[in-house]
């Protein structure tokens, strides 16, 4: 982390909250971010959030799992170790197609869950954010925004957070 | 049950119920959801004991069946196949369910999903743990069974045969059973941060927050989450279609009358949905009284699971009646034996008259509101609609087998003890794995419901899922 700080402001509603990302990013604010128990219809917009690479991880795995669906199948069945079932032709046959499907939802599930838990650097049990206890309510029924600021502009953007109708102002310790 | 606040007020009697009742705020929602885990009551450790208790019928069981061989169980010439595929047919389908709710519903954006996706998706993954165990088992001697169903370079050089639907079904149903344990889980984790966020006790804290993986409700983390839950119901919508698909292949692909017909994928795919929903029913309607769930699982909940199952049911009565229209209209003898014959009128004939008054008959009633409403019927006939779902693999795999072409070879089966404790032992294995989720994990998706509970109180169209 750099010599900045983090502040927590928390907001009332989804409006209230959108506002001041607006305000605060309008003003070149440091990073923001927002912290709430269910995702907020149209927050990417407000935090200018690129496109998740979530479906391409999916699709790229997907098509290996197809692809390695017809290697394996081909190489153990009709190279290795060649198996004629009813002298049904070798290559390609539909028979393939139940491994082609089963393999490649297989991997593209599994890519996506370790696509996430890469992009979000899980597991990550602690995180400084756990030091403000009332930042626990982000979870249960609070919206919190986060902002990014120079130590010494903390007060100065904590009065800002306030003005923009913030009901709790919380400043993330410092931790070693 | 309380009346909902609304309910003061004249409402239009053709608007549907909402799905939420009385208004809650997100904390209510939020302990109402967690109150069980967090302050649980005393009946769970009687019921718990019962199932543990049952679970040892399990263990006795499978010890058995390993220490003396699979002679122990009822199965022999004819009928190789007793027991131990009727219950995995049995338990695979009632998975399926879980899967429609938390998969399908949420791409056809039906919001009624919300408050029973998370029940169904556990029941979806207790159950394929249970049918699971009836292959392995079933194969005698399971350590020596790998190198014919998973593709490892062995000391023999041999590889399984990828042409047979008993290979296609393992890969089916180990594909199926890790997609719907990671759906479950990451729909899970918001739930767990939430519950690591609202325990009191350091111990609580620090099991959940560890299973919480880190959640914070980050939105850089909503952002991708949100399109990883809509990609994993696409992907499991045509799993769920496929697994029940191919499991009907073990016998579709075969010769044997009663089992070589094409209509047996799509039936046997709404014979599972069929069950499924029973399952969930059976499971659900005590449950949402024990935990005072009834203003989020609302009747309308109960009543619109009562009505996929009419439709399933008119779906499987379909594949009843064309299967009877194909013997008739093939013109095989065997086929017409089978049918017109030993169904109708040989000594298992009373488990095919089960089946059709369970599976076909039953599910009738509820064209009547009061029916579908009802909850002691709805019960009764959930559970009815399972022994009915279970008489009809019982007719699939042992009345067909036990009369085949040859009459000198014809048998009978009887199930041995240990068929009867295997089962037995399944069925309480899965009610002790069901009632710990419900002590230890939230058992209603708290953040989707808060999430709805957002959007009817802005009155904004929304999916009611994450997606």
């Amino acid at each position: 982390m750099s010599a900045g700080r983090t502040l927590l402001g928390k907001y009332p509603d989804v409006d209230s909250l959108f506002g001041a990302a607006r305000k605060l990013r309008g003003d070149g604010a440091g990073r923001l971010n927002f912290y709430s128990p269910f995702p907020l219809e149209g927050a990417e917009e407000v935090l200018g959030l690129r496109k998740s690479p979530i479906p391409f991880i999916a699709g790229a795995a997907g098509f290996t799992g197809v692809v390695s669906a017809v290697l394996m199948q081909w190489w153990m069945n009709d190279v290795a170790y060649p198996i004629n079932v009813g002298n049904r032709m070798a290559v390609p046959t539909p028979t393939w197609v139940p491994i082609m499907f089963e393999l490649g939802v297989l991997l593209a599930g599994v890519s996506i869950f370790m696509g996430l838990m890469a992009l979000f650097r899980f597991p990550q049990p602690y995180s400084p954010l756990s030091e403000v206890e009332a930042f626990r309510s982000a979870t249960v029924d609070a919206l919190w925004l986060s902002v990014n600021v120079p130590a010494a502009d903390v007060e100065r953007t904590s009065d800002e957070l306030r003005r923009l109708g913030a009901v709790d102002v919380q400043l993330v310790p410092e931790v070693a | 049950m309380t009346p909902p606040a609304a309910s003061a007020v004249h409402r239009d009697p053709l608007a549907e119920t909402p799905l939420i009742l009385g208004h809650p705020s997100d904390l209510q929602v939020n302990d109402a959801l967690l109150k069980p885990i967090l302050d649980p009551n005393r009946g769970w450790k009687v019921l718990a004991g019962l199932a543990a208790a049952g679970t040892g019928l399990l263990v006795l069981g499978i010890t058995v069946t390993l220490a003396r061989g699979i002679g122990m169980w009822g199965n022999n010439q004819p009928v190789g196949w007793g027991y131990g595929i009727i219950n995995f047919v049995w338990w695979i389908g009632i998975g399926h369910a879980g899967t429609l709710i938390s998969a399908i519903l949420l791409l056809f954006q039906q919001k009624w999903r919300t408050s029973i996706n998370r029940f169904a998706e556990a029941m979806t993954i207790f159950a394929v743990m249970q049918a699971g165990l009836f292959p392995l088992i079933h194969t005698g001697r399971p350590w020596l069974a790998i190198y014919w169903l998973f593709p490892y370079p062995n000391t023999m050089g041999i590889w399984p045969n990828f042409k047979s639907p008993l290979i296609w079904d393992v890969f089916a149903v180990s594909t199926y059973f890790t997609i719907s344990l990671l759906f479950w889980f990451i729909g899970l984790i918001p739930d767990l941060a939430a519950l690591r966020d609202s325990a009191t006790s350091r111990v609580q804290r620090m099991a959940y927050g560890v299973f919480a993986l880190g959640w914070r409700g980050s939105a850089r983390h909503w952002h991708h989450y949100k399109i990883a839950y809509l990609i994993l119901a696409a992907l499991s919508t045509p799993l769920v279609l496929s697994v029940h698909s191919i499991v009907s292949f073990d016998f579709a692909v075969s010769q044997l009358p009663g089992w070589h017909t094409t209509i047996f994928p799509p039936y046997f795919v709404a014979g599972a949905v069929l069950s499924g929903f029973a399952m969930v029913l059976t499971l659900m309607i005590p449950t949402r009284k024990a935990f005072r769930f009834e203003n989020l699982v609302t009747e309308r909940h109960l009543e619109n699971m009562a009505k996929v199952m009419l439709v399933t049911s008119m779906i499987v009565s379909y594949g009843y009646l064309l299967e009877n229209f194909m013997a008739w209209y093939g013109g095989s003898a065997y086929e017409a034996h089978l049918f017109f014959k030993t169904r109708l009128t040989g000594p298992y004939a009373p488990i095919y008259f089960m089946m059709i008054a369970f599976n076909v008959l039953v599910p009738q009633t509820f064209w009547w509101k009061r029916a579908r409403t009802s909850l002691t019927w709805l019960f009764i006939a959930s559970i009815l609609v399972n022994v009915g779902m279970w008489a009809e693999r019982f007719v699939i795999i042992v009345v067909s087998l036990h009369r085949d072409f040859l009459p000198s070879s014809w048998g009978m089966f009887f199930p041995t003890w240990v068929d009867w404790s295997i089962y037995i032992g399944t069925i309480s294995f899965f009610s002790l794995l069901f009632l710990l989720f419900l002590r230890f994990v939230p058992s209603v998706a708290i953040s989707e419901v808060k999430e709805l509970n957002h959007e009817m109180r802005h009155g904004q169209a929304g999916t009611g899922g994450h997606a």
